[in-house]
């Protein structure tokens, strides 16, 4: 094994490190297909041998999609187990994926080359334990902190309702939501934050909470603004998405092939932008 | 009256899904009246419409309502007149308020799970008489013979069984018969407590929506009998036309909706009083409210105002564009909308409840405020109720005995006018994903087809969910499937024709069908009463589809006198055939198409009468048989099942689901961004 040095925090960028961002892609788009294969198999069994195949789905008003769906009661309950088991493999066994994508933008070789993926692979197993430790710690606090905001968006409301009516009730509600998940999305930022000391740096869990904390009070608005400008942009390539898939409609061939590409360009690009999102943890945690 | 099933839930949760694009297309690009208007047809095939109805119970009423205390006191008189055949010797009189006042209602002892008015009562109502009293035909009040101490607010049983503690329903003995063709005149006197919003009716802190609040006749049948019920949960009403004269007392801050015009308006010692007028309905409904908005504006000769809380113009403007489209459209189909007025109420989001249901010239909508065009649900719900101004207000049929007569009828009337309005995603549209309002109604009641028939009354149906799932949506199915079947043409003329005979009349389903027997023919009576009373149903399948190469027939054959046996089979001329074999399940059948698709990518068409249970389809050409599709165009909207709707022959390659694939992995992808720790 080739002993790995960091790289100076202020050198680390996403886009130095391509292989990272592959290796997310990857591992987000084998999750996916795991699911999507699940809910084509439906779609399979009663449409694979229409002539058109599953094109009749897409039709406009929805009929045989609707019909089928009908045809499907009872395909739900594996359909959910498939999500939920996806959903924790997608958070929990993503932890090692997160942390191989940390040790990738963190360390390099002694001849400062990119660390082989047996050595970033070794540094992030190190490291998972700590991060599931972080991981679990941020969840718990941030269902607490959304609990606390839903019965606070619903005291608002109802008070606000009772006397300004129900636009205004409305409206306040948004907004004690939306900070609500501010906060959440502090507490998220913090766990990454502190993930990124755990890789970089072999922390124990709690030091680098400490860190941290230490790190993120000094400039909560420029780290969380980070956070919040990238998961915004990374909505845009969705967006932009959407014309084609609805242009697209039920056809197949060159343009099914065309959408799948441009599908899978927005899965990458939105990969993208977490490892920047990433990279940043790592400066970040590195200026303290 | 509007009614949600499951299925809206499911679609609303899949148009959420497909959303953020959110864009609806602009309303309004299709001519409004659809075409030329059935007046426009040859006058063989146009009924003339009736001006007025046979004006039979006349009410001048006078209420005031006590906001505080949530109360109406009311008084007036009630001139009745006995247009049927035999002579009156009893009246029967709705107080259906009642209904709302104890657990021993009818009302509140017939669960009717999946339905409106289902929630625990937070404040009870009742209607109690003052005064009634039968004014001679020769004096006033001072001859007047007091009737309260008949009346009959609950009643034993034929069979000596204990007295129904129901209090909606009231006999009351006369002291003489009223002839036929006789007048006579009521005094009346009564005290409101209005509910908590419930069903149709009722308060939400100062929002009063008051609707069967005043002891109302009930409608006395040509023969003599009275058609009188007890006010059940599903159920909704049916009386006599006549005028209304009413006049509301209200305090000055609160704005008043009404059926019929304001013929007068005055304030004084700061109570609003408001005189309403309208001549040929068989209801009357208000509201009042010190929080309304108003908008106003007039779509033809109809002045439309609209009622809506502070916050609300969103919804206001949206429901406002679906009558400006709605009104002229139904106008074409079923006859000019002939009254003045139009009232359209968006409660506030605490009288839910109130929403979404119909009285003449007045309708209440709902919505959430930000009127976010995910869905179509404001247009459909204004639409929808605003039909109600036809099947209900001018078409008054029995609605307790028939419901499907009237929301069955209009919810097809419904999708149809939303399909012009917004074409293929007239039940919503996102993201290349566009529902229409007819498909989810097919598909949801098709899930119940066989659970009961859709002609039955009101009360028998078990579950709200079963009464949404036949009454409203199977009955549009039908509707709709008779009219791809049959063409346009024929239901306009045939729904159409029984709209403008029937106009200011009480039919029946015997006239419904008899209106498509003419239109439409005798197939389409057949299969409409089959589907109505006979729970119908239907499911053309290809079940098995073959395509062999043309050759020789092999075996012994006797030729020019000498026998001769063909072994081999060689192939004739490189041509192939073979066969599709459709068959049709359930009890109504349809003319189909069924579509051979040929190797060459060729597509023929086949008609198929559907009268027998299968069919085999030959067929021998150049191109080999792929596959084969029973209707493909989904004439029949009632079709069981899709799925079978298909099948290829046995060595062809499932084309599987790509598109499928590719959508639900890009979808999951994006899941799985959303779960990453």
């Amino acid at each position: 094994m080739t002993p790995l040095v960091r790289l100076p925090a202020a050198s680390v960028h996403a886009r130095r490190r391509p292989r990272a961002v592959l290796a997310l892609w990857l591992w987000e788009a084998a999750l996916g297909l795991a699911l999507g294969t699940s809910v084509a198999s439906v779609a399979g069994q009663a449409y694979g041998h229409h002539p058109d195949g599953d094109a009749p789905l897409f039709h406009a008003g929805g009929l045989e999609l609707l019909d089928l769906l009908r045809h499907s009661v009872g395909a739900e309950g594996p359909l959910l187990t498939t999500l939920v088991l996806v959903g924790a493999a997608a958070h929990l066994a993503g932890l090692l994926p997160a942390t191989l994508v940390l040790a990738e933008l963190s360390f390099v070789t002694p001849t400062r080359k990119a660390p082989r993926l047996r050595d970033a692979l070794g540094r992030a197993a190190g490291a998972v334990p700590a991060a599931f430790l972080l991981s679990m710690m941020t969840l718990v606090v941030q269902a607490g902190v959304l609990l606390a905001g839903f019965l606070l968006v619903t005291a608002a409301w109802t008070w606000t309702t009772a006397h300004l009516g129900e636009p205004q009730g409305d409206k306040t509600a948004i907004v004690v939501a939306a900070l609500t998940l501010t906060a959440a999305g502090a507490l998220g930022v913090l766990g990454d934050l502190a993930r990124a000391v755990v890789v970089r740096e072999r922390a124990p869990a709690l030091d680098a909470l400490g860190r941290a904390l230490e790190v993120f009070g000094a400039h909560p608005l420029r780290i969380f603004g980070s956070a919040a400008w990238r998961g915004a942009a990374a909505w845009i390539p969705v967006a932009f998405a959407l014309p084609l898939a609805t242009r697209v409609g039920g056809r197949g061939g060159v343009a099914l092939v065309a959408l799948a590409v441009v599908h899978q360009a927005v899965i990458l690009a939105r990969a993208a932008v977490r490892a920047s999102w990433m990279a940043k943890t790592v400066r970040v945690a590195g200026e303290a | 009256m509007r009614r949600a099933g499951p299925l809206a839930i499911v679609v609303v949760a899949l148009l959420a899904l497909a959303t953020l694009r959110g864009q609806l297309s602009p309303p309004g690009t299709v001519d409004a009246t659809g075409g030329a208007p059935l007046d426009a047809q040859p006058a063989a095939t146009t009924p003339v419409l009736r001006e007025h109805a046979d004006d039979v119970t006349d009410y001048t009423l006078r209420a005031r309502l006590d906001p505080a205390a949530h109360t109406v006191r009311g008084e007036g008189t009630i001139r009745f007149r006995n247009a049927s055949a035999a002579p009156v010797h009893e009246l029967w009189l709705h107080l259906y308020l009642n209904a709302f006042k104890n657990e021993r209602s009818t009302f509140l002892r017939e669960p009717a799970a999946g339905s409106r008015g289902s929630a625990p009562l937070t404040d009870w109502g009742t209607i109690d008489l003052r005064t009634l009293s039968l004014r001679e035909p020769d004096g006033g009040p001072a001859t007047a013979v007091d009737l309260l101490p008949v009346l009959e607010l609950t009643r034993a049983g034929d069979d000596g069984t204990p007295a129904d503690d129901d209090e909606t329903d009231a006999r009351v003995p006369l002291p003489r018969d009223i002839a036929p063709g006789e007048t006579v005149t009521l005094d009346v006197a009564w005290d409101d407590k209005l509910p908590a919003i419930v069903e149709r009716t009722g308060y939400s802190g100062s929002f009063h929506f008051v609707g069967q609040w005043f002891p109302k006749l009930a409608r006395l049948e040509p023969d003599g009998t009275w058609a009188h019920f007890p006010f059940h949960h599903l159920a909704e009403f049916y009386a006599d036309f006549g005028a209304y004269d009413v006049t509301l007392d209200v305090p000055e801050a609160f704005t008043v909706g009404a059926t019929g015009p304001v013929v007068e308006s005055r304030v004084e010692q700061g109570r609003r009083v408001e005189r309403h007028v309208q001549t040929d309905v068989h209801d009357f409904a208000w509201t009042a409210w010190d929080r309304f908005e108003s908008r106003e504006e007039r779509v033809g000769d109809v002045s439309v105002r609209v009622l809506y809380p502070r916050g609300f113009e969103r919804d206001a403007e949206r429901e406002l564009a679906a009558v400006r489209f709605a009104l002229p459209y139904f106008g074409a189909r079923y006859g000019a909308y002939p009254y003045p007025t139009l009232t359209l109420v968006h409660p506030p989001e605490s009288a839910a409840e109130a929403g979404g249901m119909e009285y003449p010239t007045l309708i209440t909508t709902g919505g959430a405020w930000h009127g976010l065009p995910l869905t179509r649900l404001i247009e459909l719900v204004t639409i929808h109720e605003l039909g109600h101004q036809y099947f209900y207000g001018l078409l008054a049929s029995n609605e307790v005995l028939w419901p499907f007569l009237d929301e069955g009828v209009n919810s097809y009337a419904e999708a149809d006018a939303l399909r012009a309005m917004f074409g293929d995603g007239s039940g919503g549209e996102a993201a290349g994903l566009a529902l229409s309002d007819s498909a989810v109604q097919s598909v949801f009641a098709s899930a119940f087809e066989h659970d009961g028939q859709i002609a039955q009354p009101a009360a028998a149906f078990t579950t709200g969910r079963l009464y949404s799932a036949l009454v409203y949506q199977r009955t549009a199915a039908v509707l709709e499937t008779l009219r791809r079947v049959y063409g346009e043409a024929a239901m306009r003329r045939s729904l159409g024709g029984y709209a403008r005979a029937f106009r200011f009349q009480h039919p029946g389903p015997e006239d419904l069908i008899a209106s498509f027997a003419s239109g439409a023919g005798g197939d389409a009576a057949a299969m409409l009463r089959r589907a109505l009373f006979e729970k119908g149903w239907v499911d053309y399948a290809v079940v098995e589809v073959v395509s062999q190469s043309s050759s020789r027939p092999r075996g012994i054959f006797d030729r020019g006198g000498r026998r001769e046996t063909v072994k081999d089979a060689p192939r004739v001329g490189g041509e192939s055939e073979g066969w599709a074999l459709v068959e049709r399940r359930g009890t109504l059948s349809f003319p189909v198409d069924v579509e051979l698709r040929l190797a060459s990518g060729e597509r023929v068409r086949v008609p198929w009468d559907g009268r027998a249970s299968s069919v085999r389809i030959p067929y021998h050409g150049a191109s080999p048989l792929r596959a084969a599709v029973v209707d493909p165009d989904h004439a029949v909207l009632l079709d069981d099942d899709l799925t079978n709707n298909h099948a290829s022959v046995a060595d062809a390659e499932a084309a599987g689901a790509p598109r499928t694939l590719e959508r639900a992995t890009y979808w999951a992808e994006l899941v799985v961004q959303g779960l990453a720790p």
